[in-house]
């Protein structure tokens, strides 16, 4: 796995976080997140990926828990969270994102594991299943907020994985 | 200098349908091993079941699983299995647009029963979160791949990567 870009987000907050011109070199895409918003919400936000900008043709399923229910969604976009701009300072929601095949003619699934923290008081914890059912290859990915800005010090970090052989381990 | 993760081991892209894969000779140089498929299968929606050193003991395999469908939720904890199912309504189907990704911890100990974790994903029936135990203290050198129903599809791809 290696390390494409970071992006933290400056004083003033940043409406959405853009990774753009992301080459066709590798096999998977990794995201690693650290987000807030700067809502007055004291619990989570949602927050939605968009490959190449997109805004159609997605879709994902939900389980996630509440610290007191567990439940779950389907929804016509890619989403996963952040913490509100209300909850304990200092606190930031954290999200993996695992793309394999980004750059594929397939339809692009993701896998998308994403925690809110809020001092034990109520946060989410959400595994989602994304689908981007289109063929062209990933070449940028927009976080965008559904609410206010993303808060200043929120991050993200992009990486590829390349699957390859090491001449060792026979696959049939 | 960073070091690199994700050492990629075996890969494949299936350009026939085959009812196994079977990644073998794995070396015990890494600490931990991740799974990556994305695709599909050619019958009814599937599991993909998990086998490690062609071990087929029954109760060697257990695990604890909990899913998503988009309306209800579920878990169980499964036992007594021959293998074990690393998807539970993150179902394959007749497209290449589902992917897990299983993650097993100290596979070559000897001092230890393996366990994993598991993610599955499809958007249009469902995820899954799976921990799973194998009761056995060897080295794990070889994982297999199973399909319930067809075979896996064209295009499917398995990948394995070694964590240092």
């Amino acid at each position: 796995m290696q390390h494409i870009e970071t992006v933290t987000v400056g004083s003033g907050g940043a409406a959405s976080i853009t990774f753009s011109a992301i080459p066709a070199d590798y096999t998977d895409l990794v995201i690693k997140l650290s987000l807030r918003t700067t809502t007055a919400d004291t619990g989570w936000n949602d927050i939605f990926l968009r490959p190449n900008s997109a805004t159609t043709n997605l879709t994902a399923r939900a389980l996630y828990g509440t610290g007191s229910a567990a439940a779950s969604f389907s929804v016509s976009d890619i989403r996963f969270y952040a913490n509100g701009g209300g909850s304990t300072a200092s606190t930031f929601a954290n999200s993996a994102i695992y793309i394999p095949n980004y750059a594929s003619s397939s339809a692009k699934s993701v896998s998308i594991d994403s925690v809110s923290e809020n001092n034990s008081t109520t946060a989410i914890q959400a595994i989602l299943a994304g689908l981007w059912n289109q063929t062209t290859a990933i070449t940028s990915l927009e976080i965008v907020s559904s609410s206010g800005n993303l808060a200043e010090f929120s991050s993200a970090s992009l990486y590829g994985v390349l699957a390859g052989s090491d001449g060792i381990v026979a696959v049939s | 200098m960073v070091t690199p993760t994700y050492i990629p081991l075996g890969t494949i892209t299936l350009a026939s349908t085959d009812s196994e894969i079977v990644f073998s000779s794995i070396p015990a140089t890494y600490r931990d091993l991740i799974l990556v498929f994305q695709g599909g299968n050619t019958g009814a929606a599937a599991n993909i079941y998990q086998k490690l050193n062609s071990d087929a003991t029954t109760s060697n395999y257990s695990s604890v699983q909990m899913t998503g469908t988009g309306s209800s939720t579920l878990s169980s904890s499964p036992s007594g299995g021959a293998t074990w199912t690393v998807t539970f309504y993150g179902y394959l189907e007749q497209n290449l647009n589902a992917n897990v990704i299983v993650q097993l911890q100290d596979y070559s100990a000897t001092d230890k029963h393996k366990t994993y974790l598991s993610r599955s994903n499809s958007a249009s029936n469902g995820l899954s979160a799976i921990a799973g135990r194998w009761a056995n203290t060897a080295a794990v050198t070889s994982i297999s791949w199973t399909v319930s129903s067809g075979e896996f599809r064209i295009g499917s791809t398995f990948s394995l990567f070694g964590v240092a």
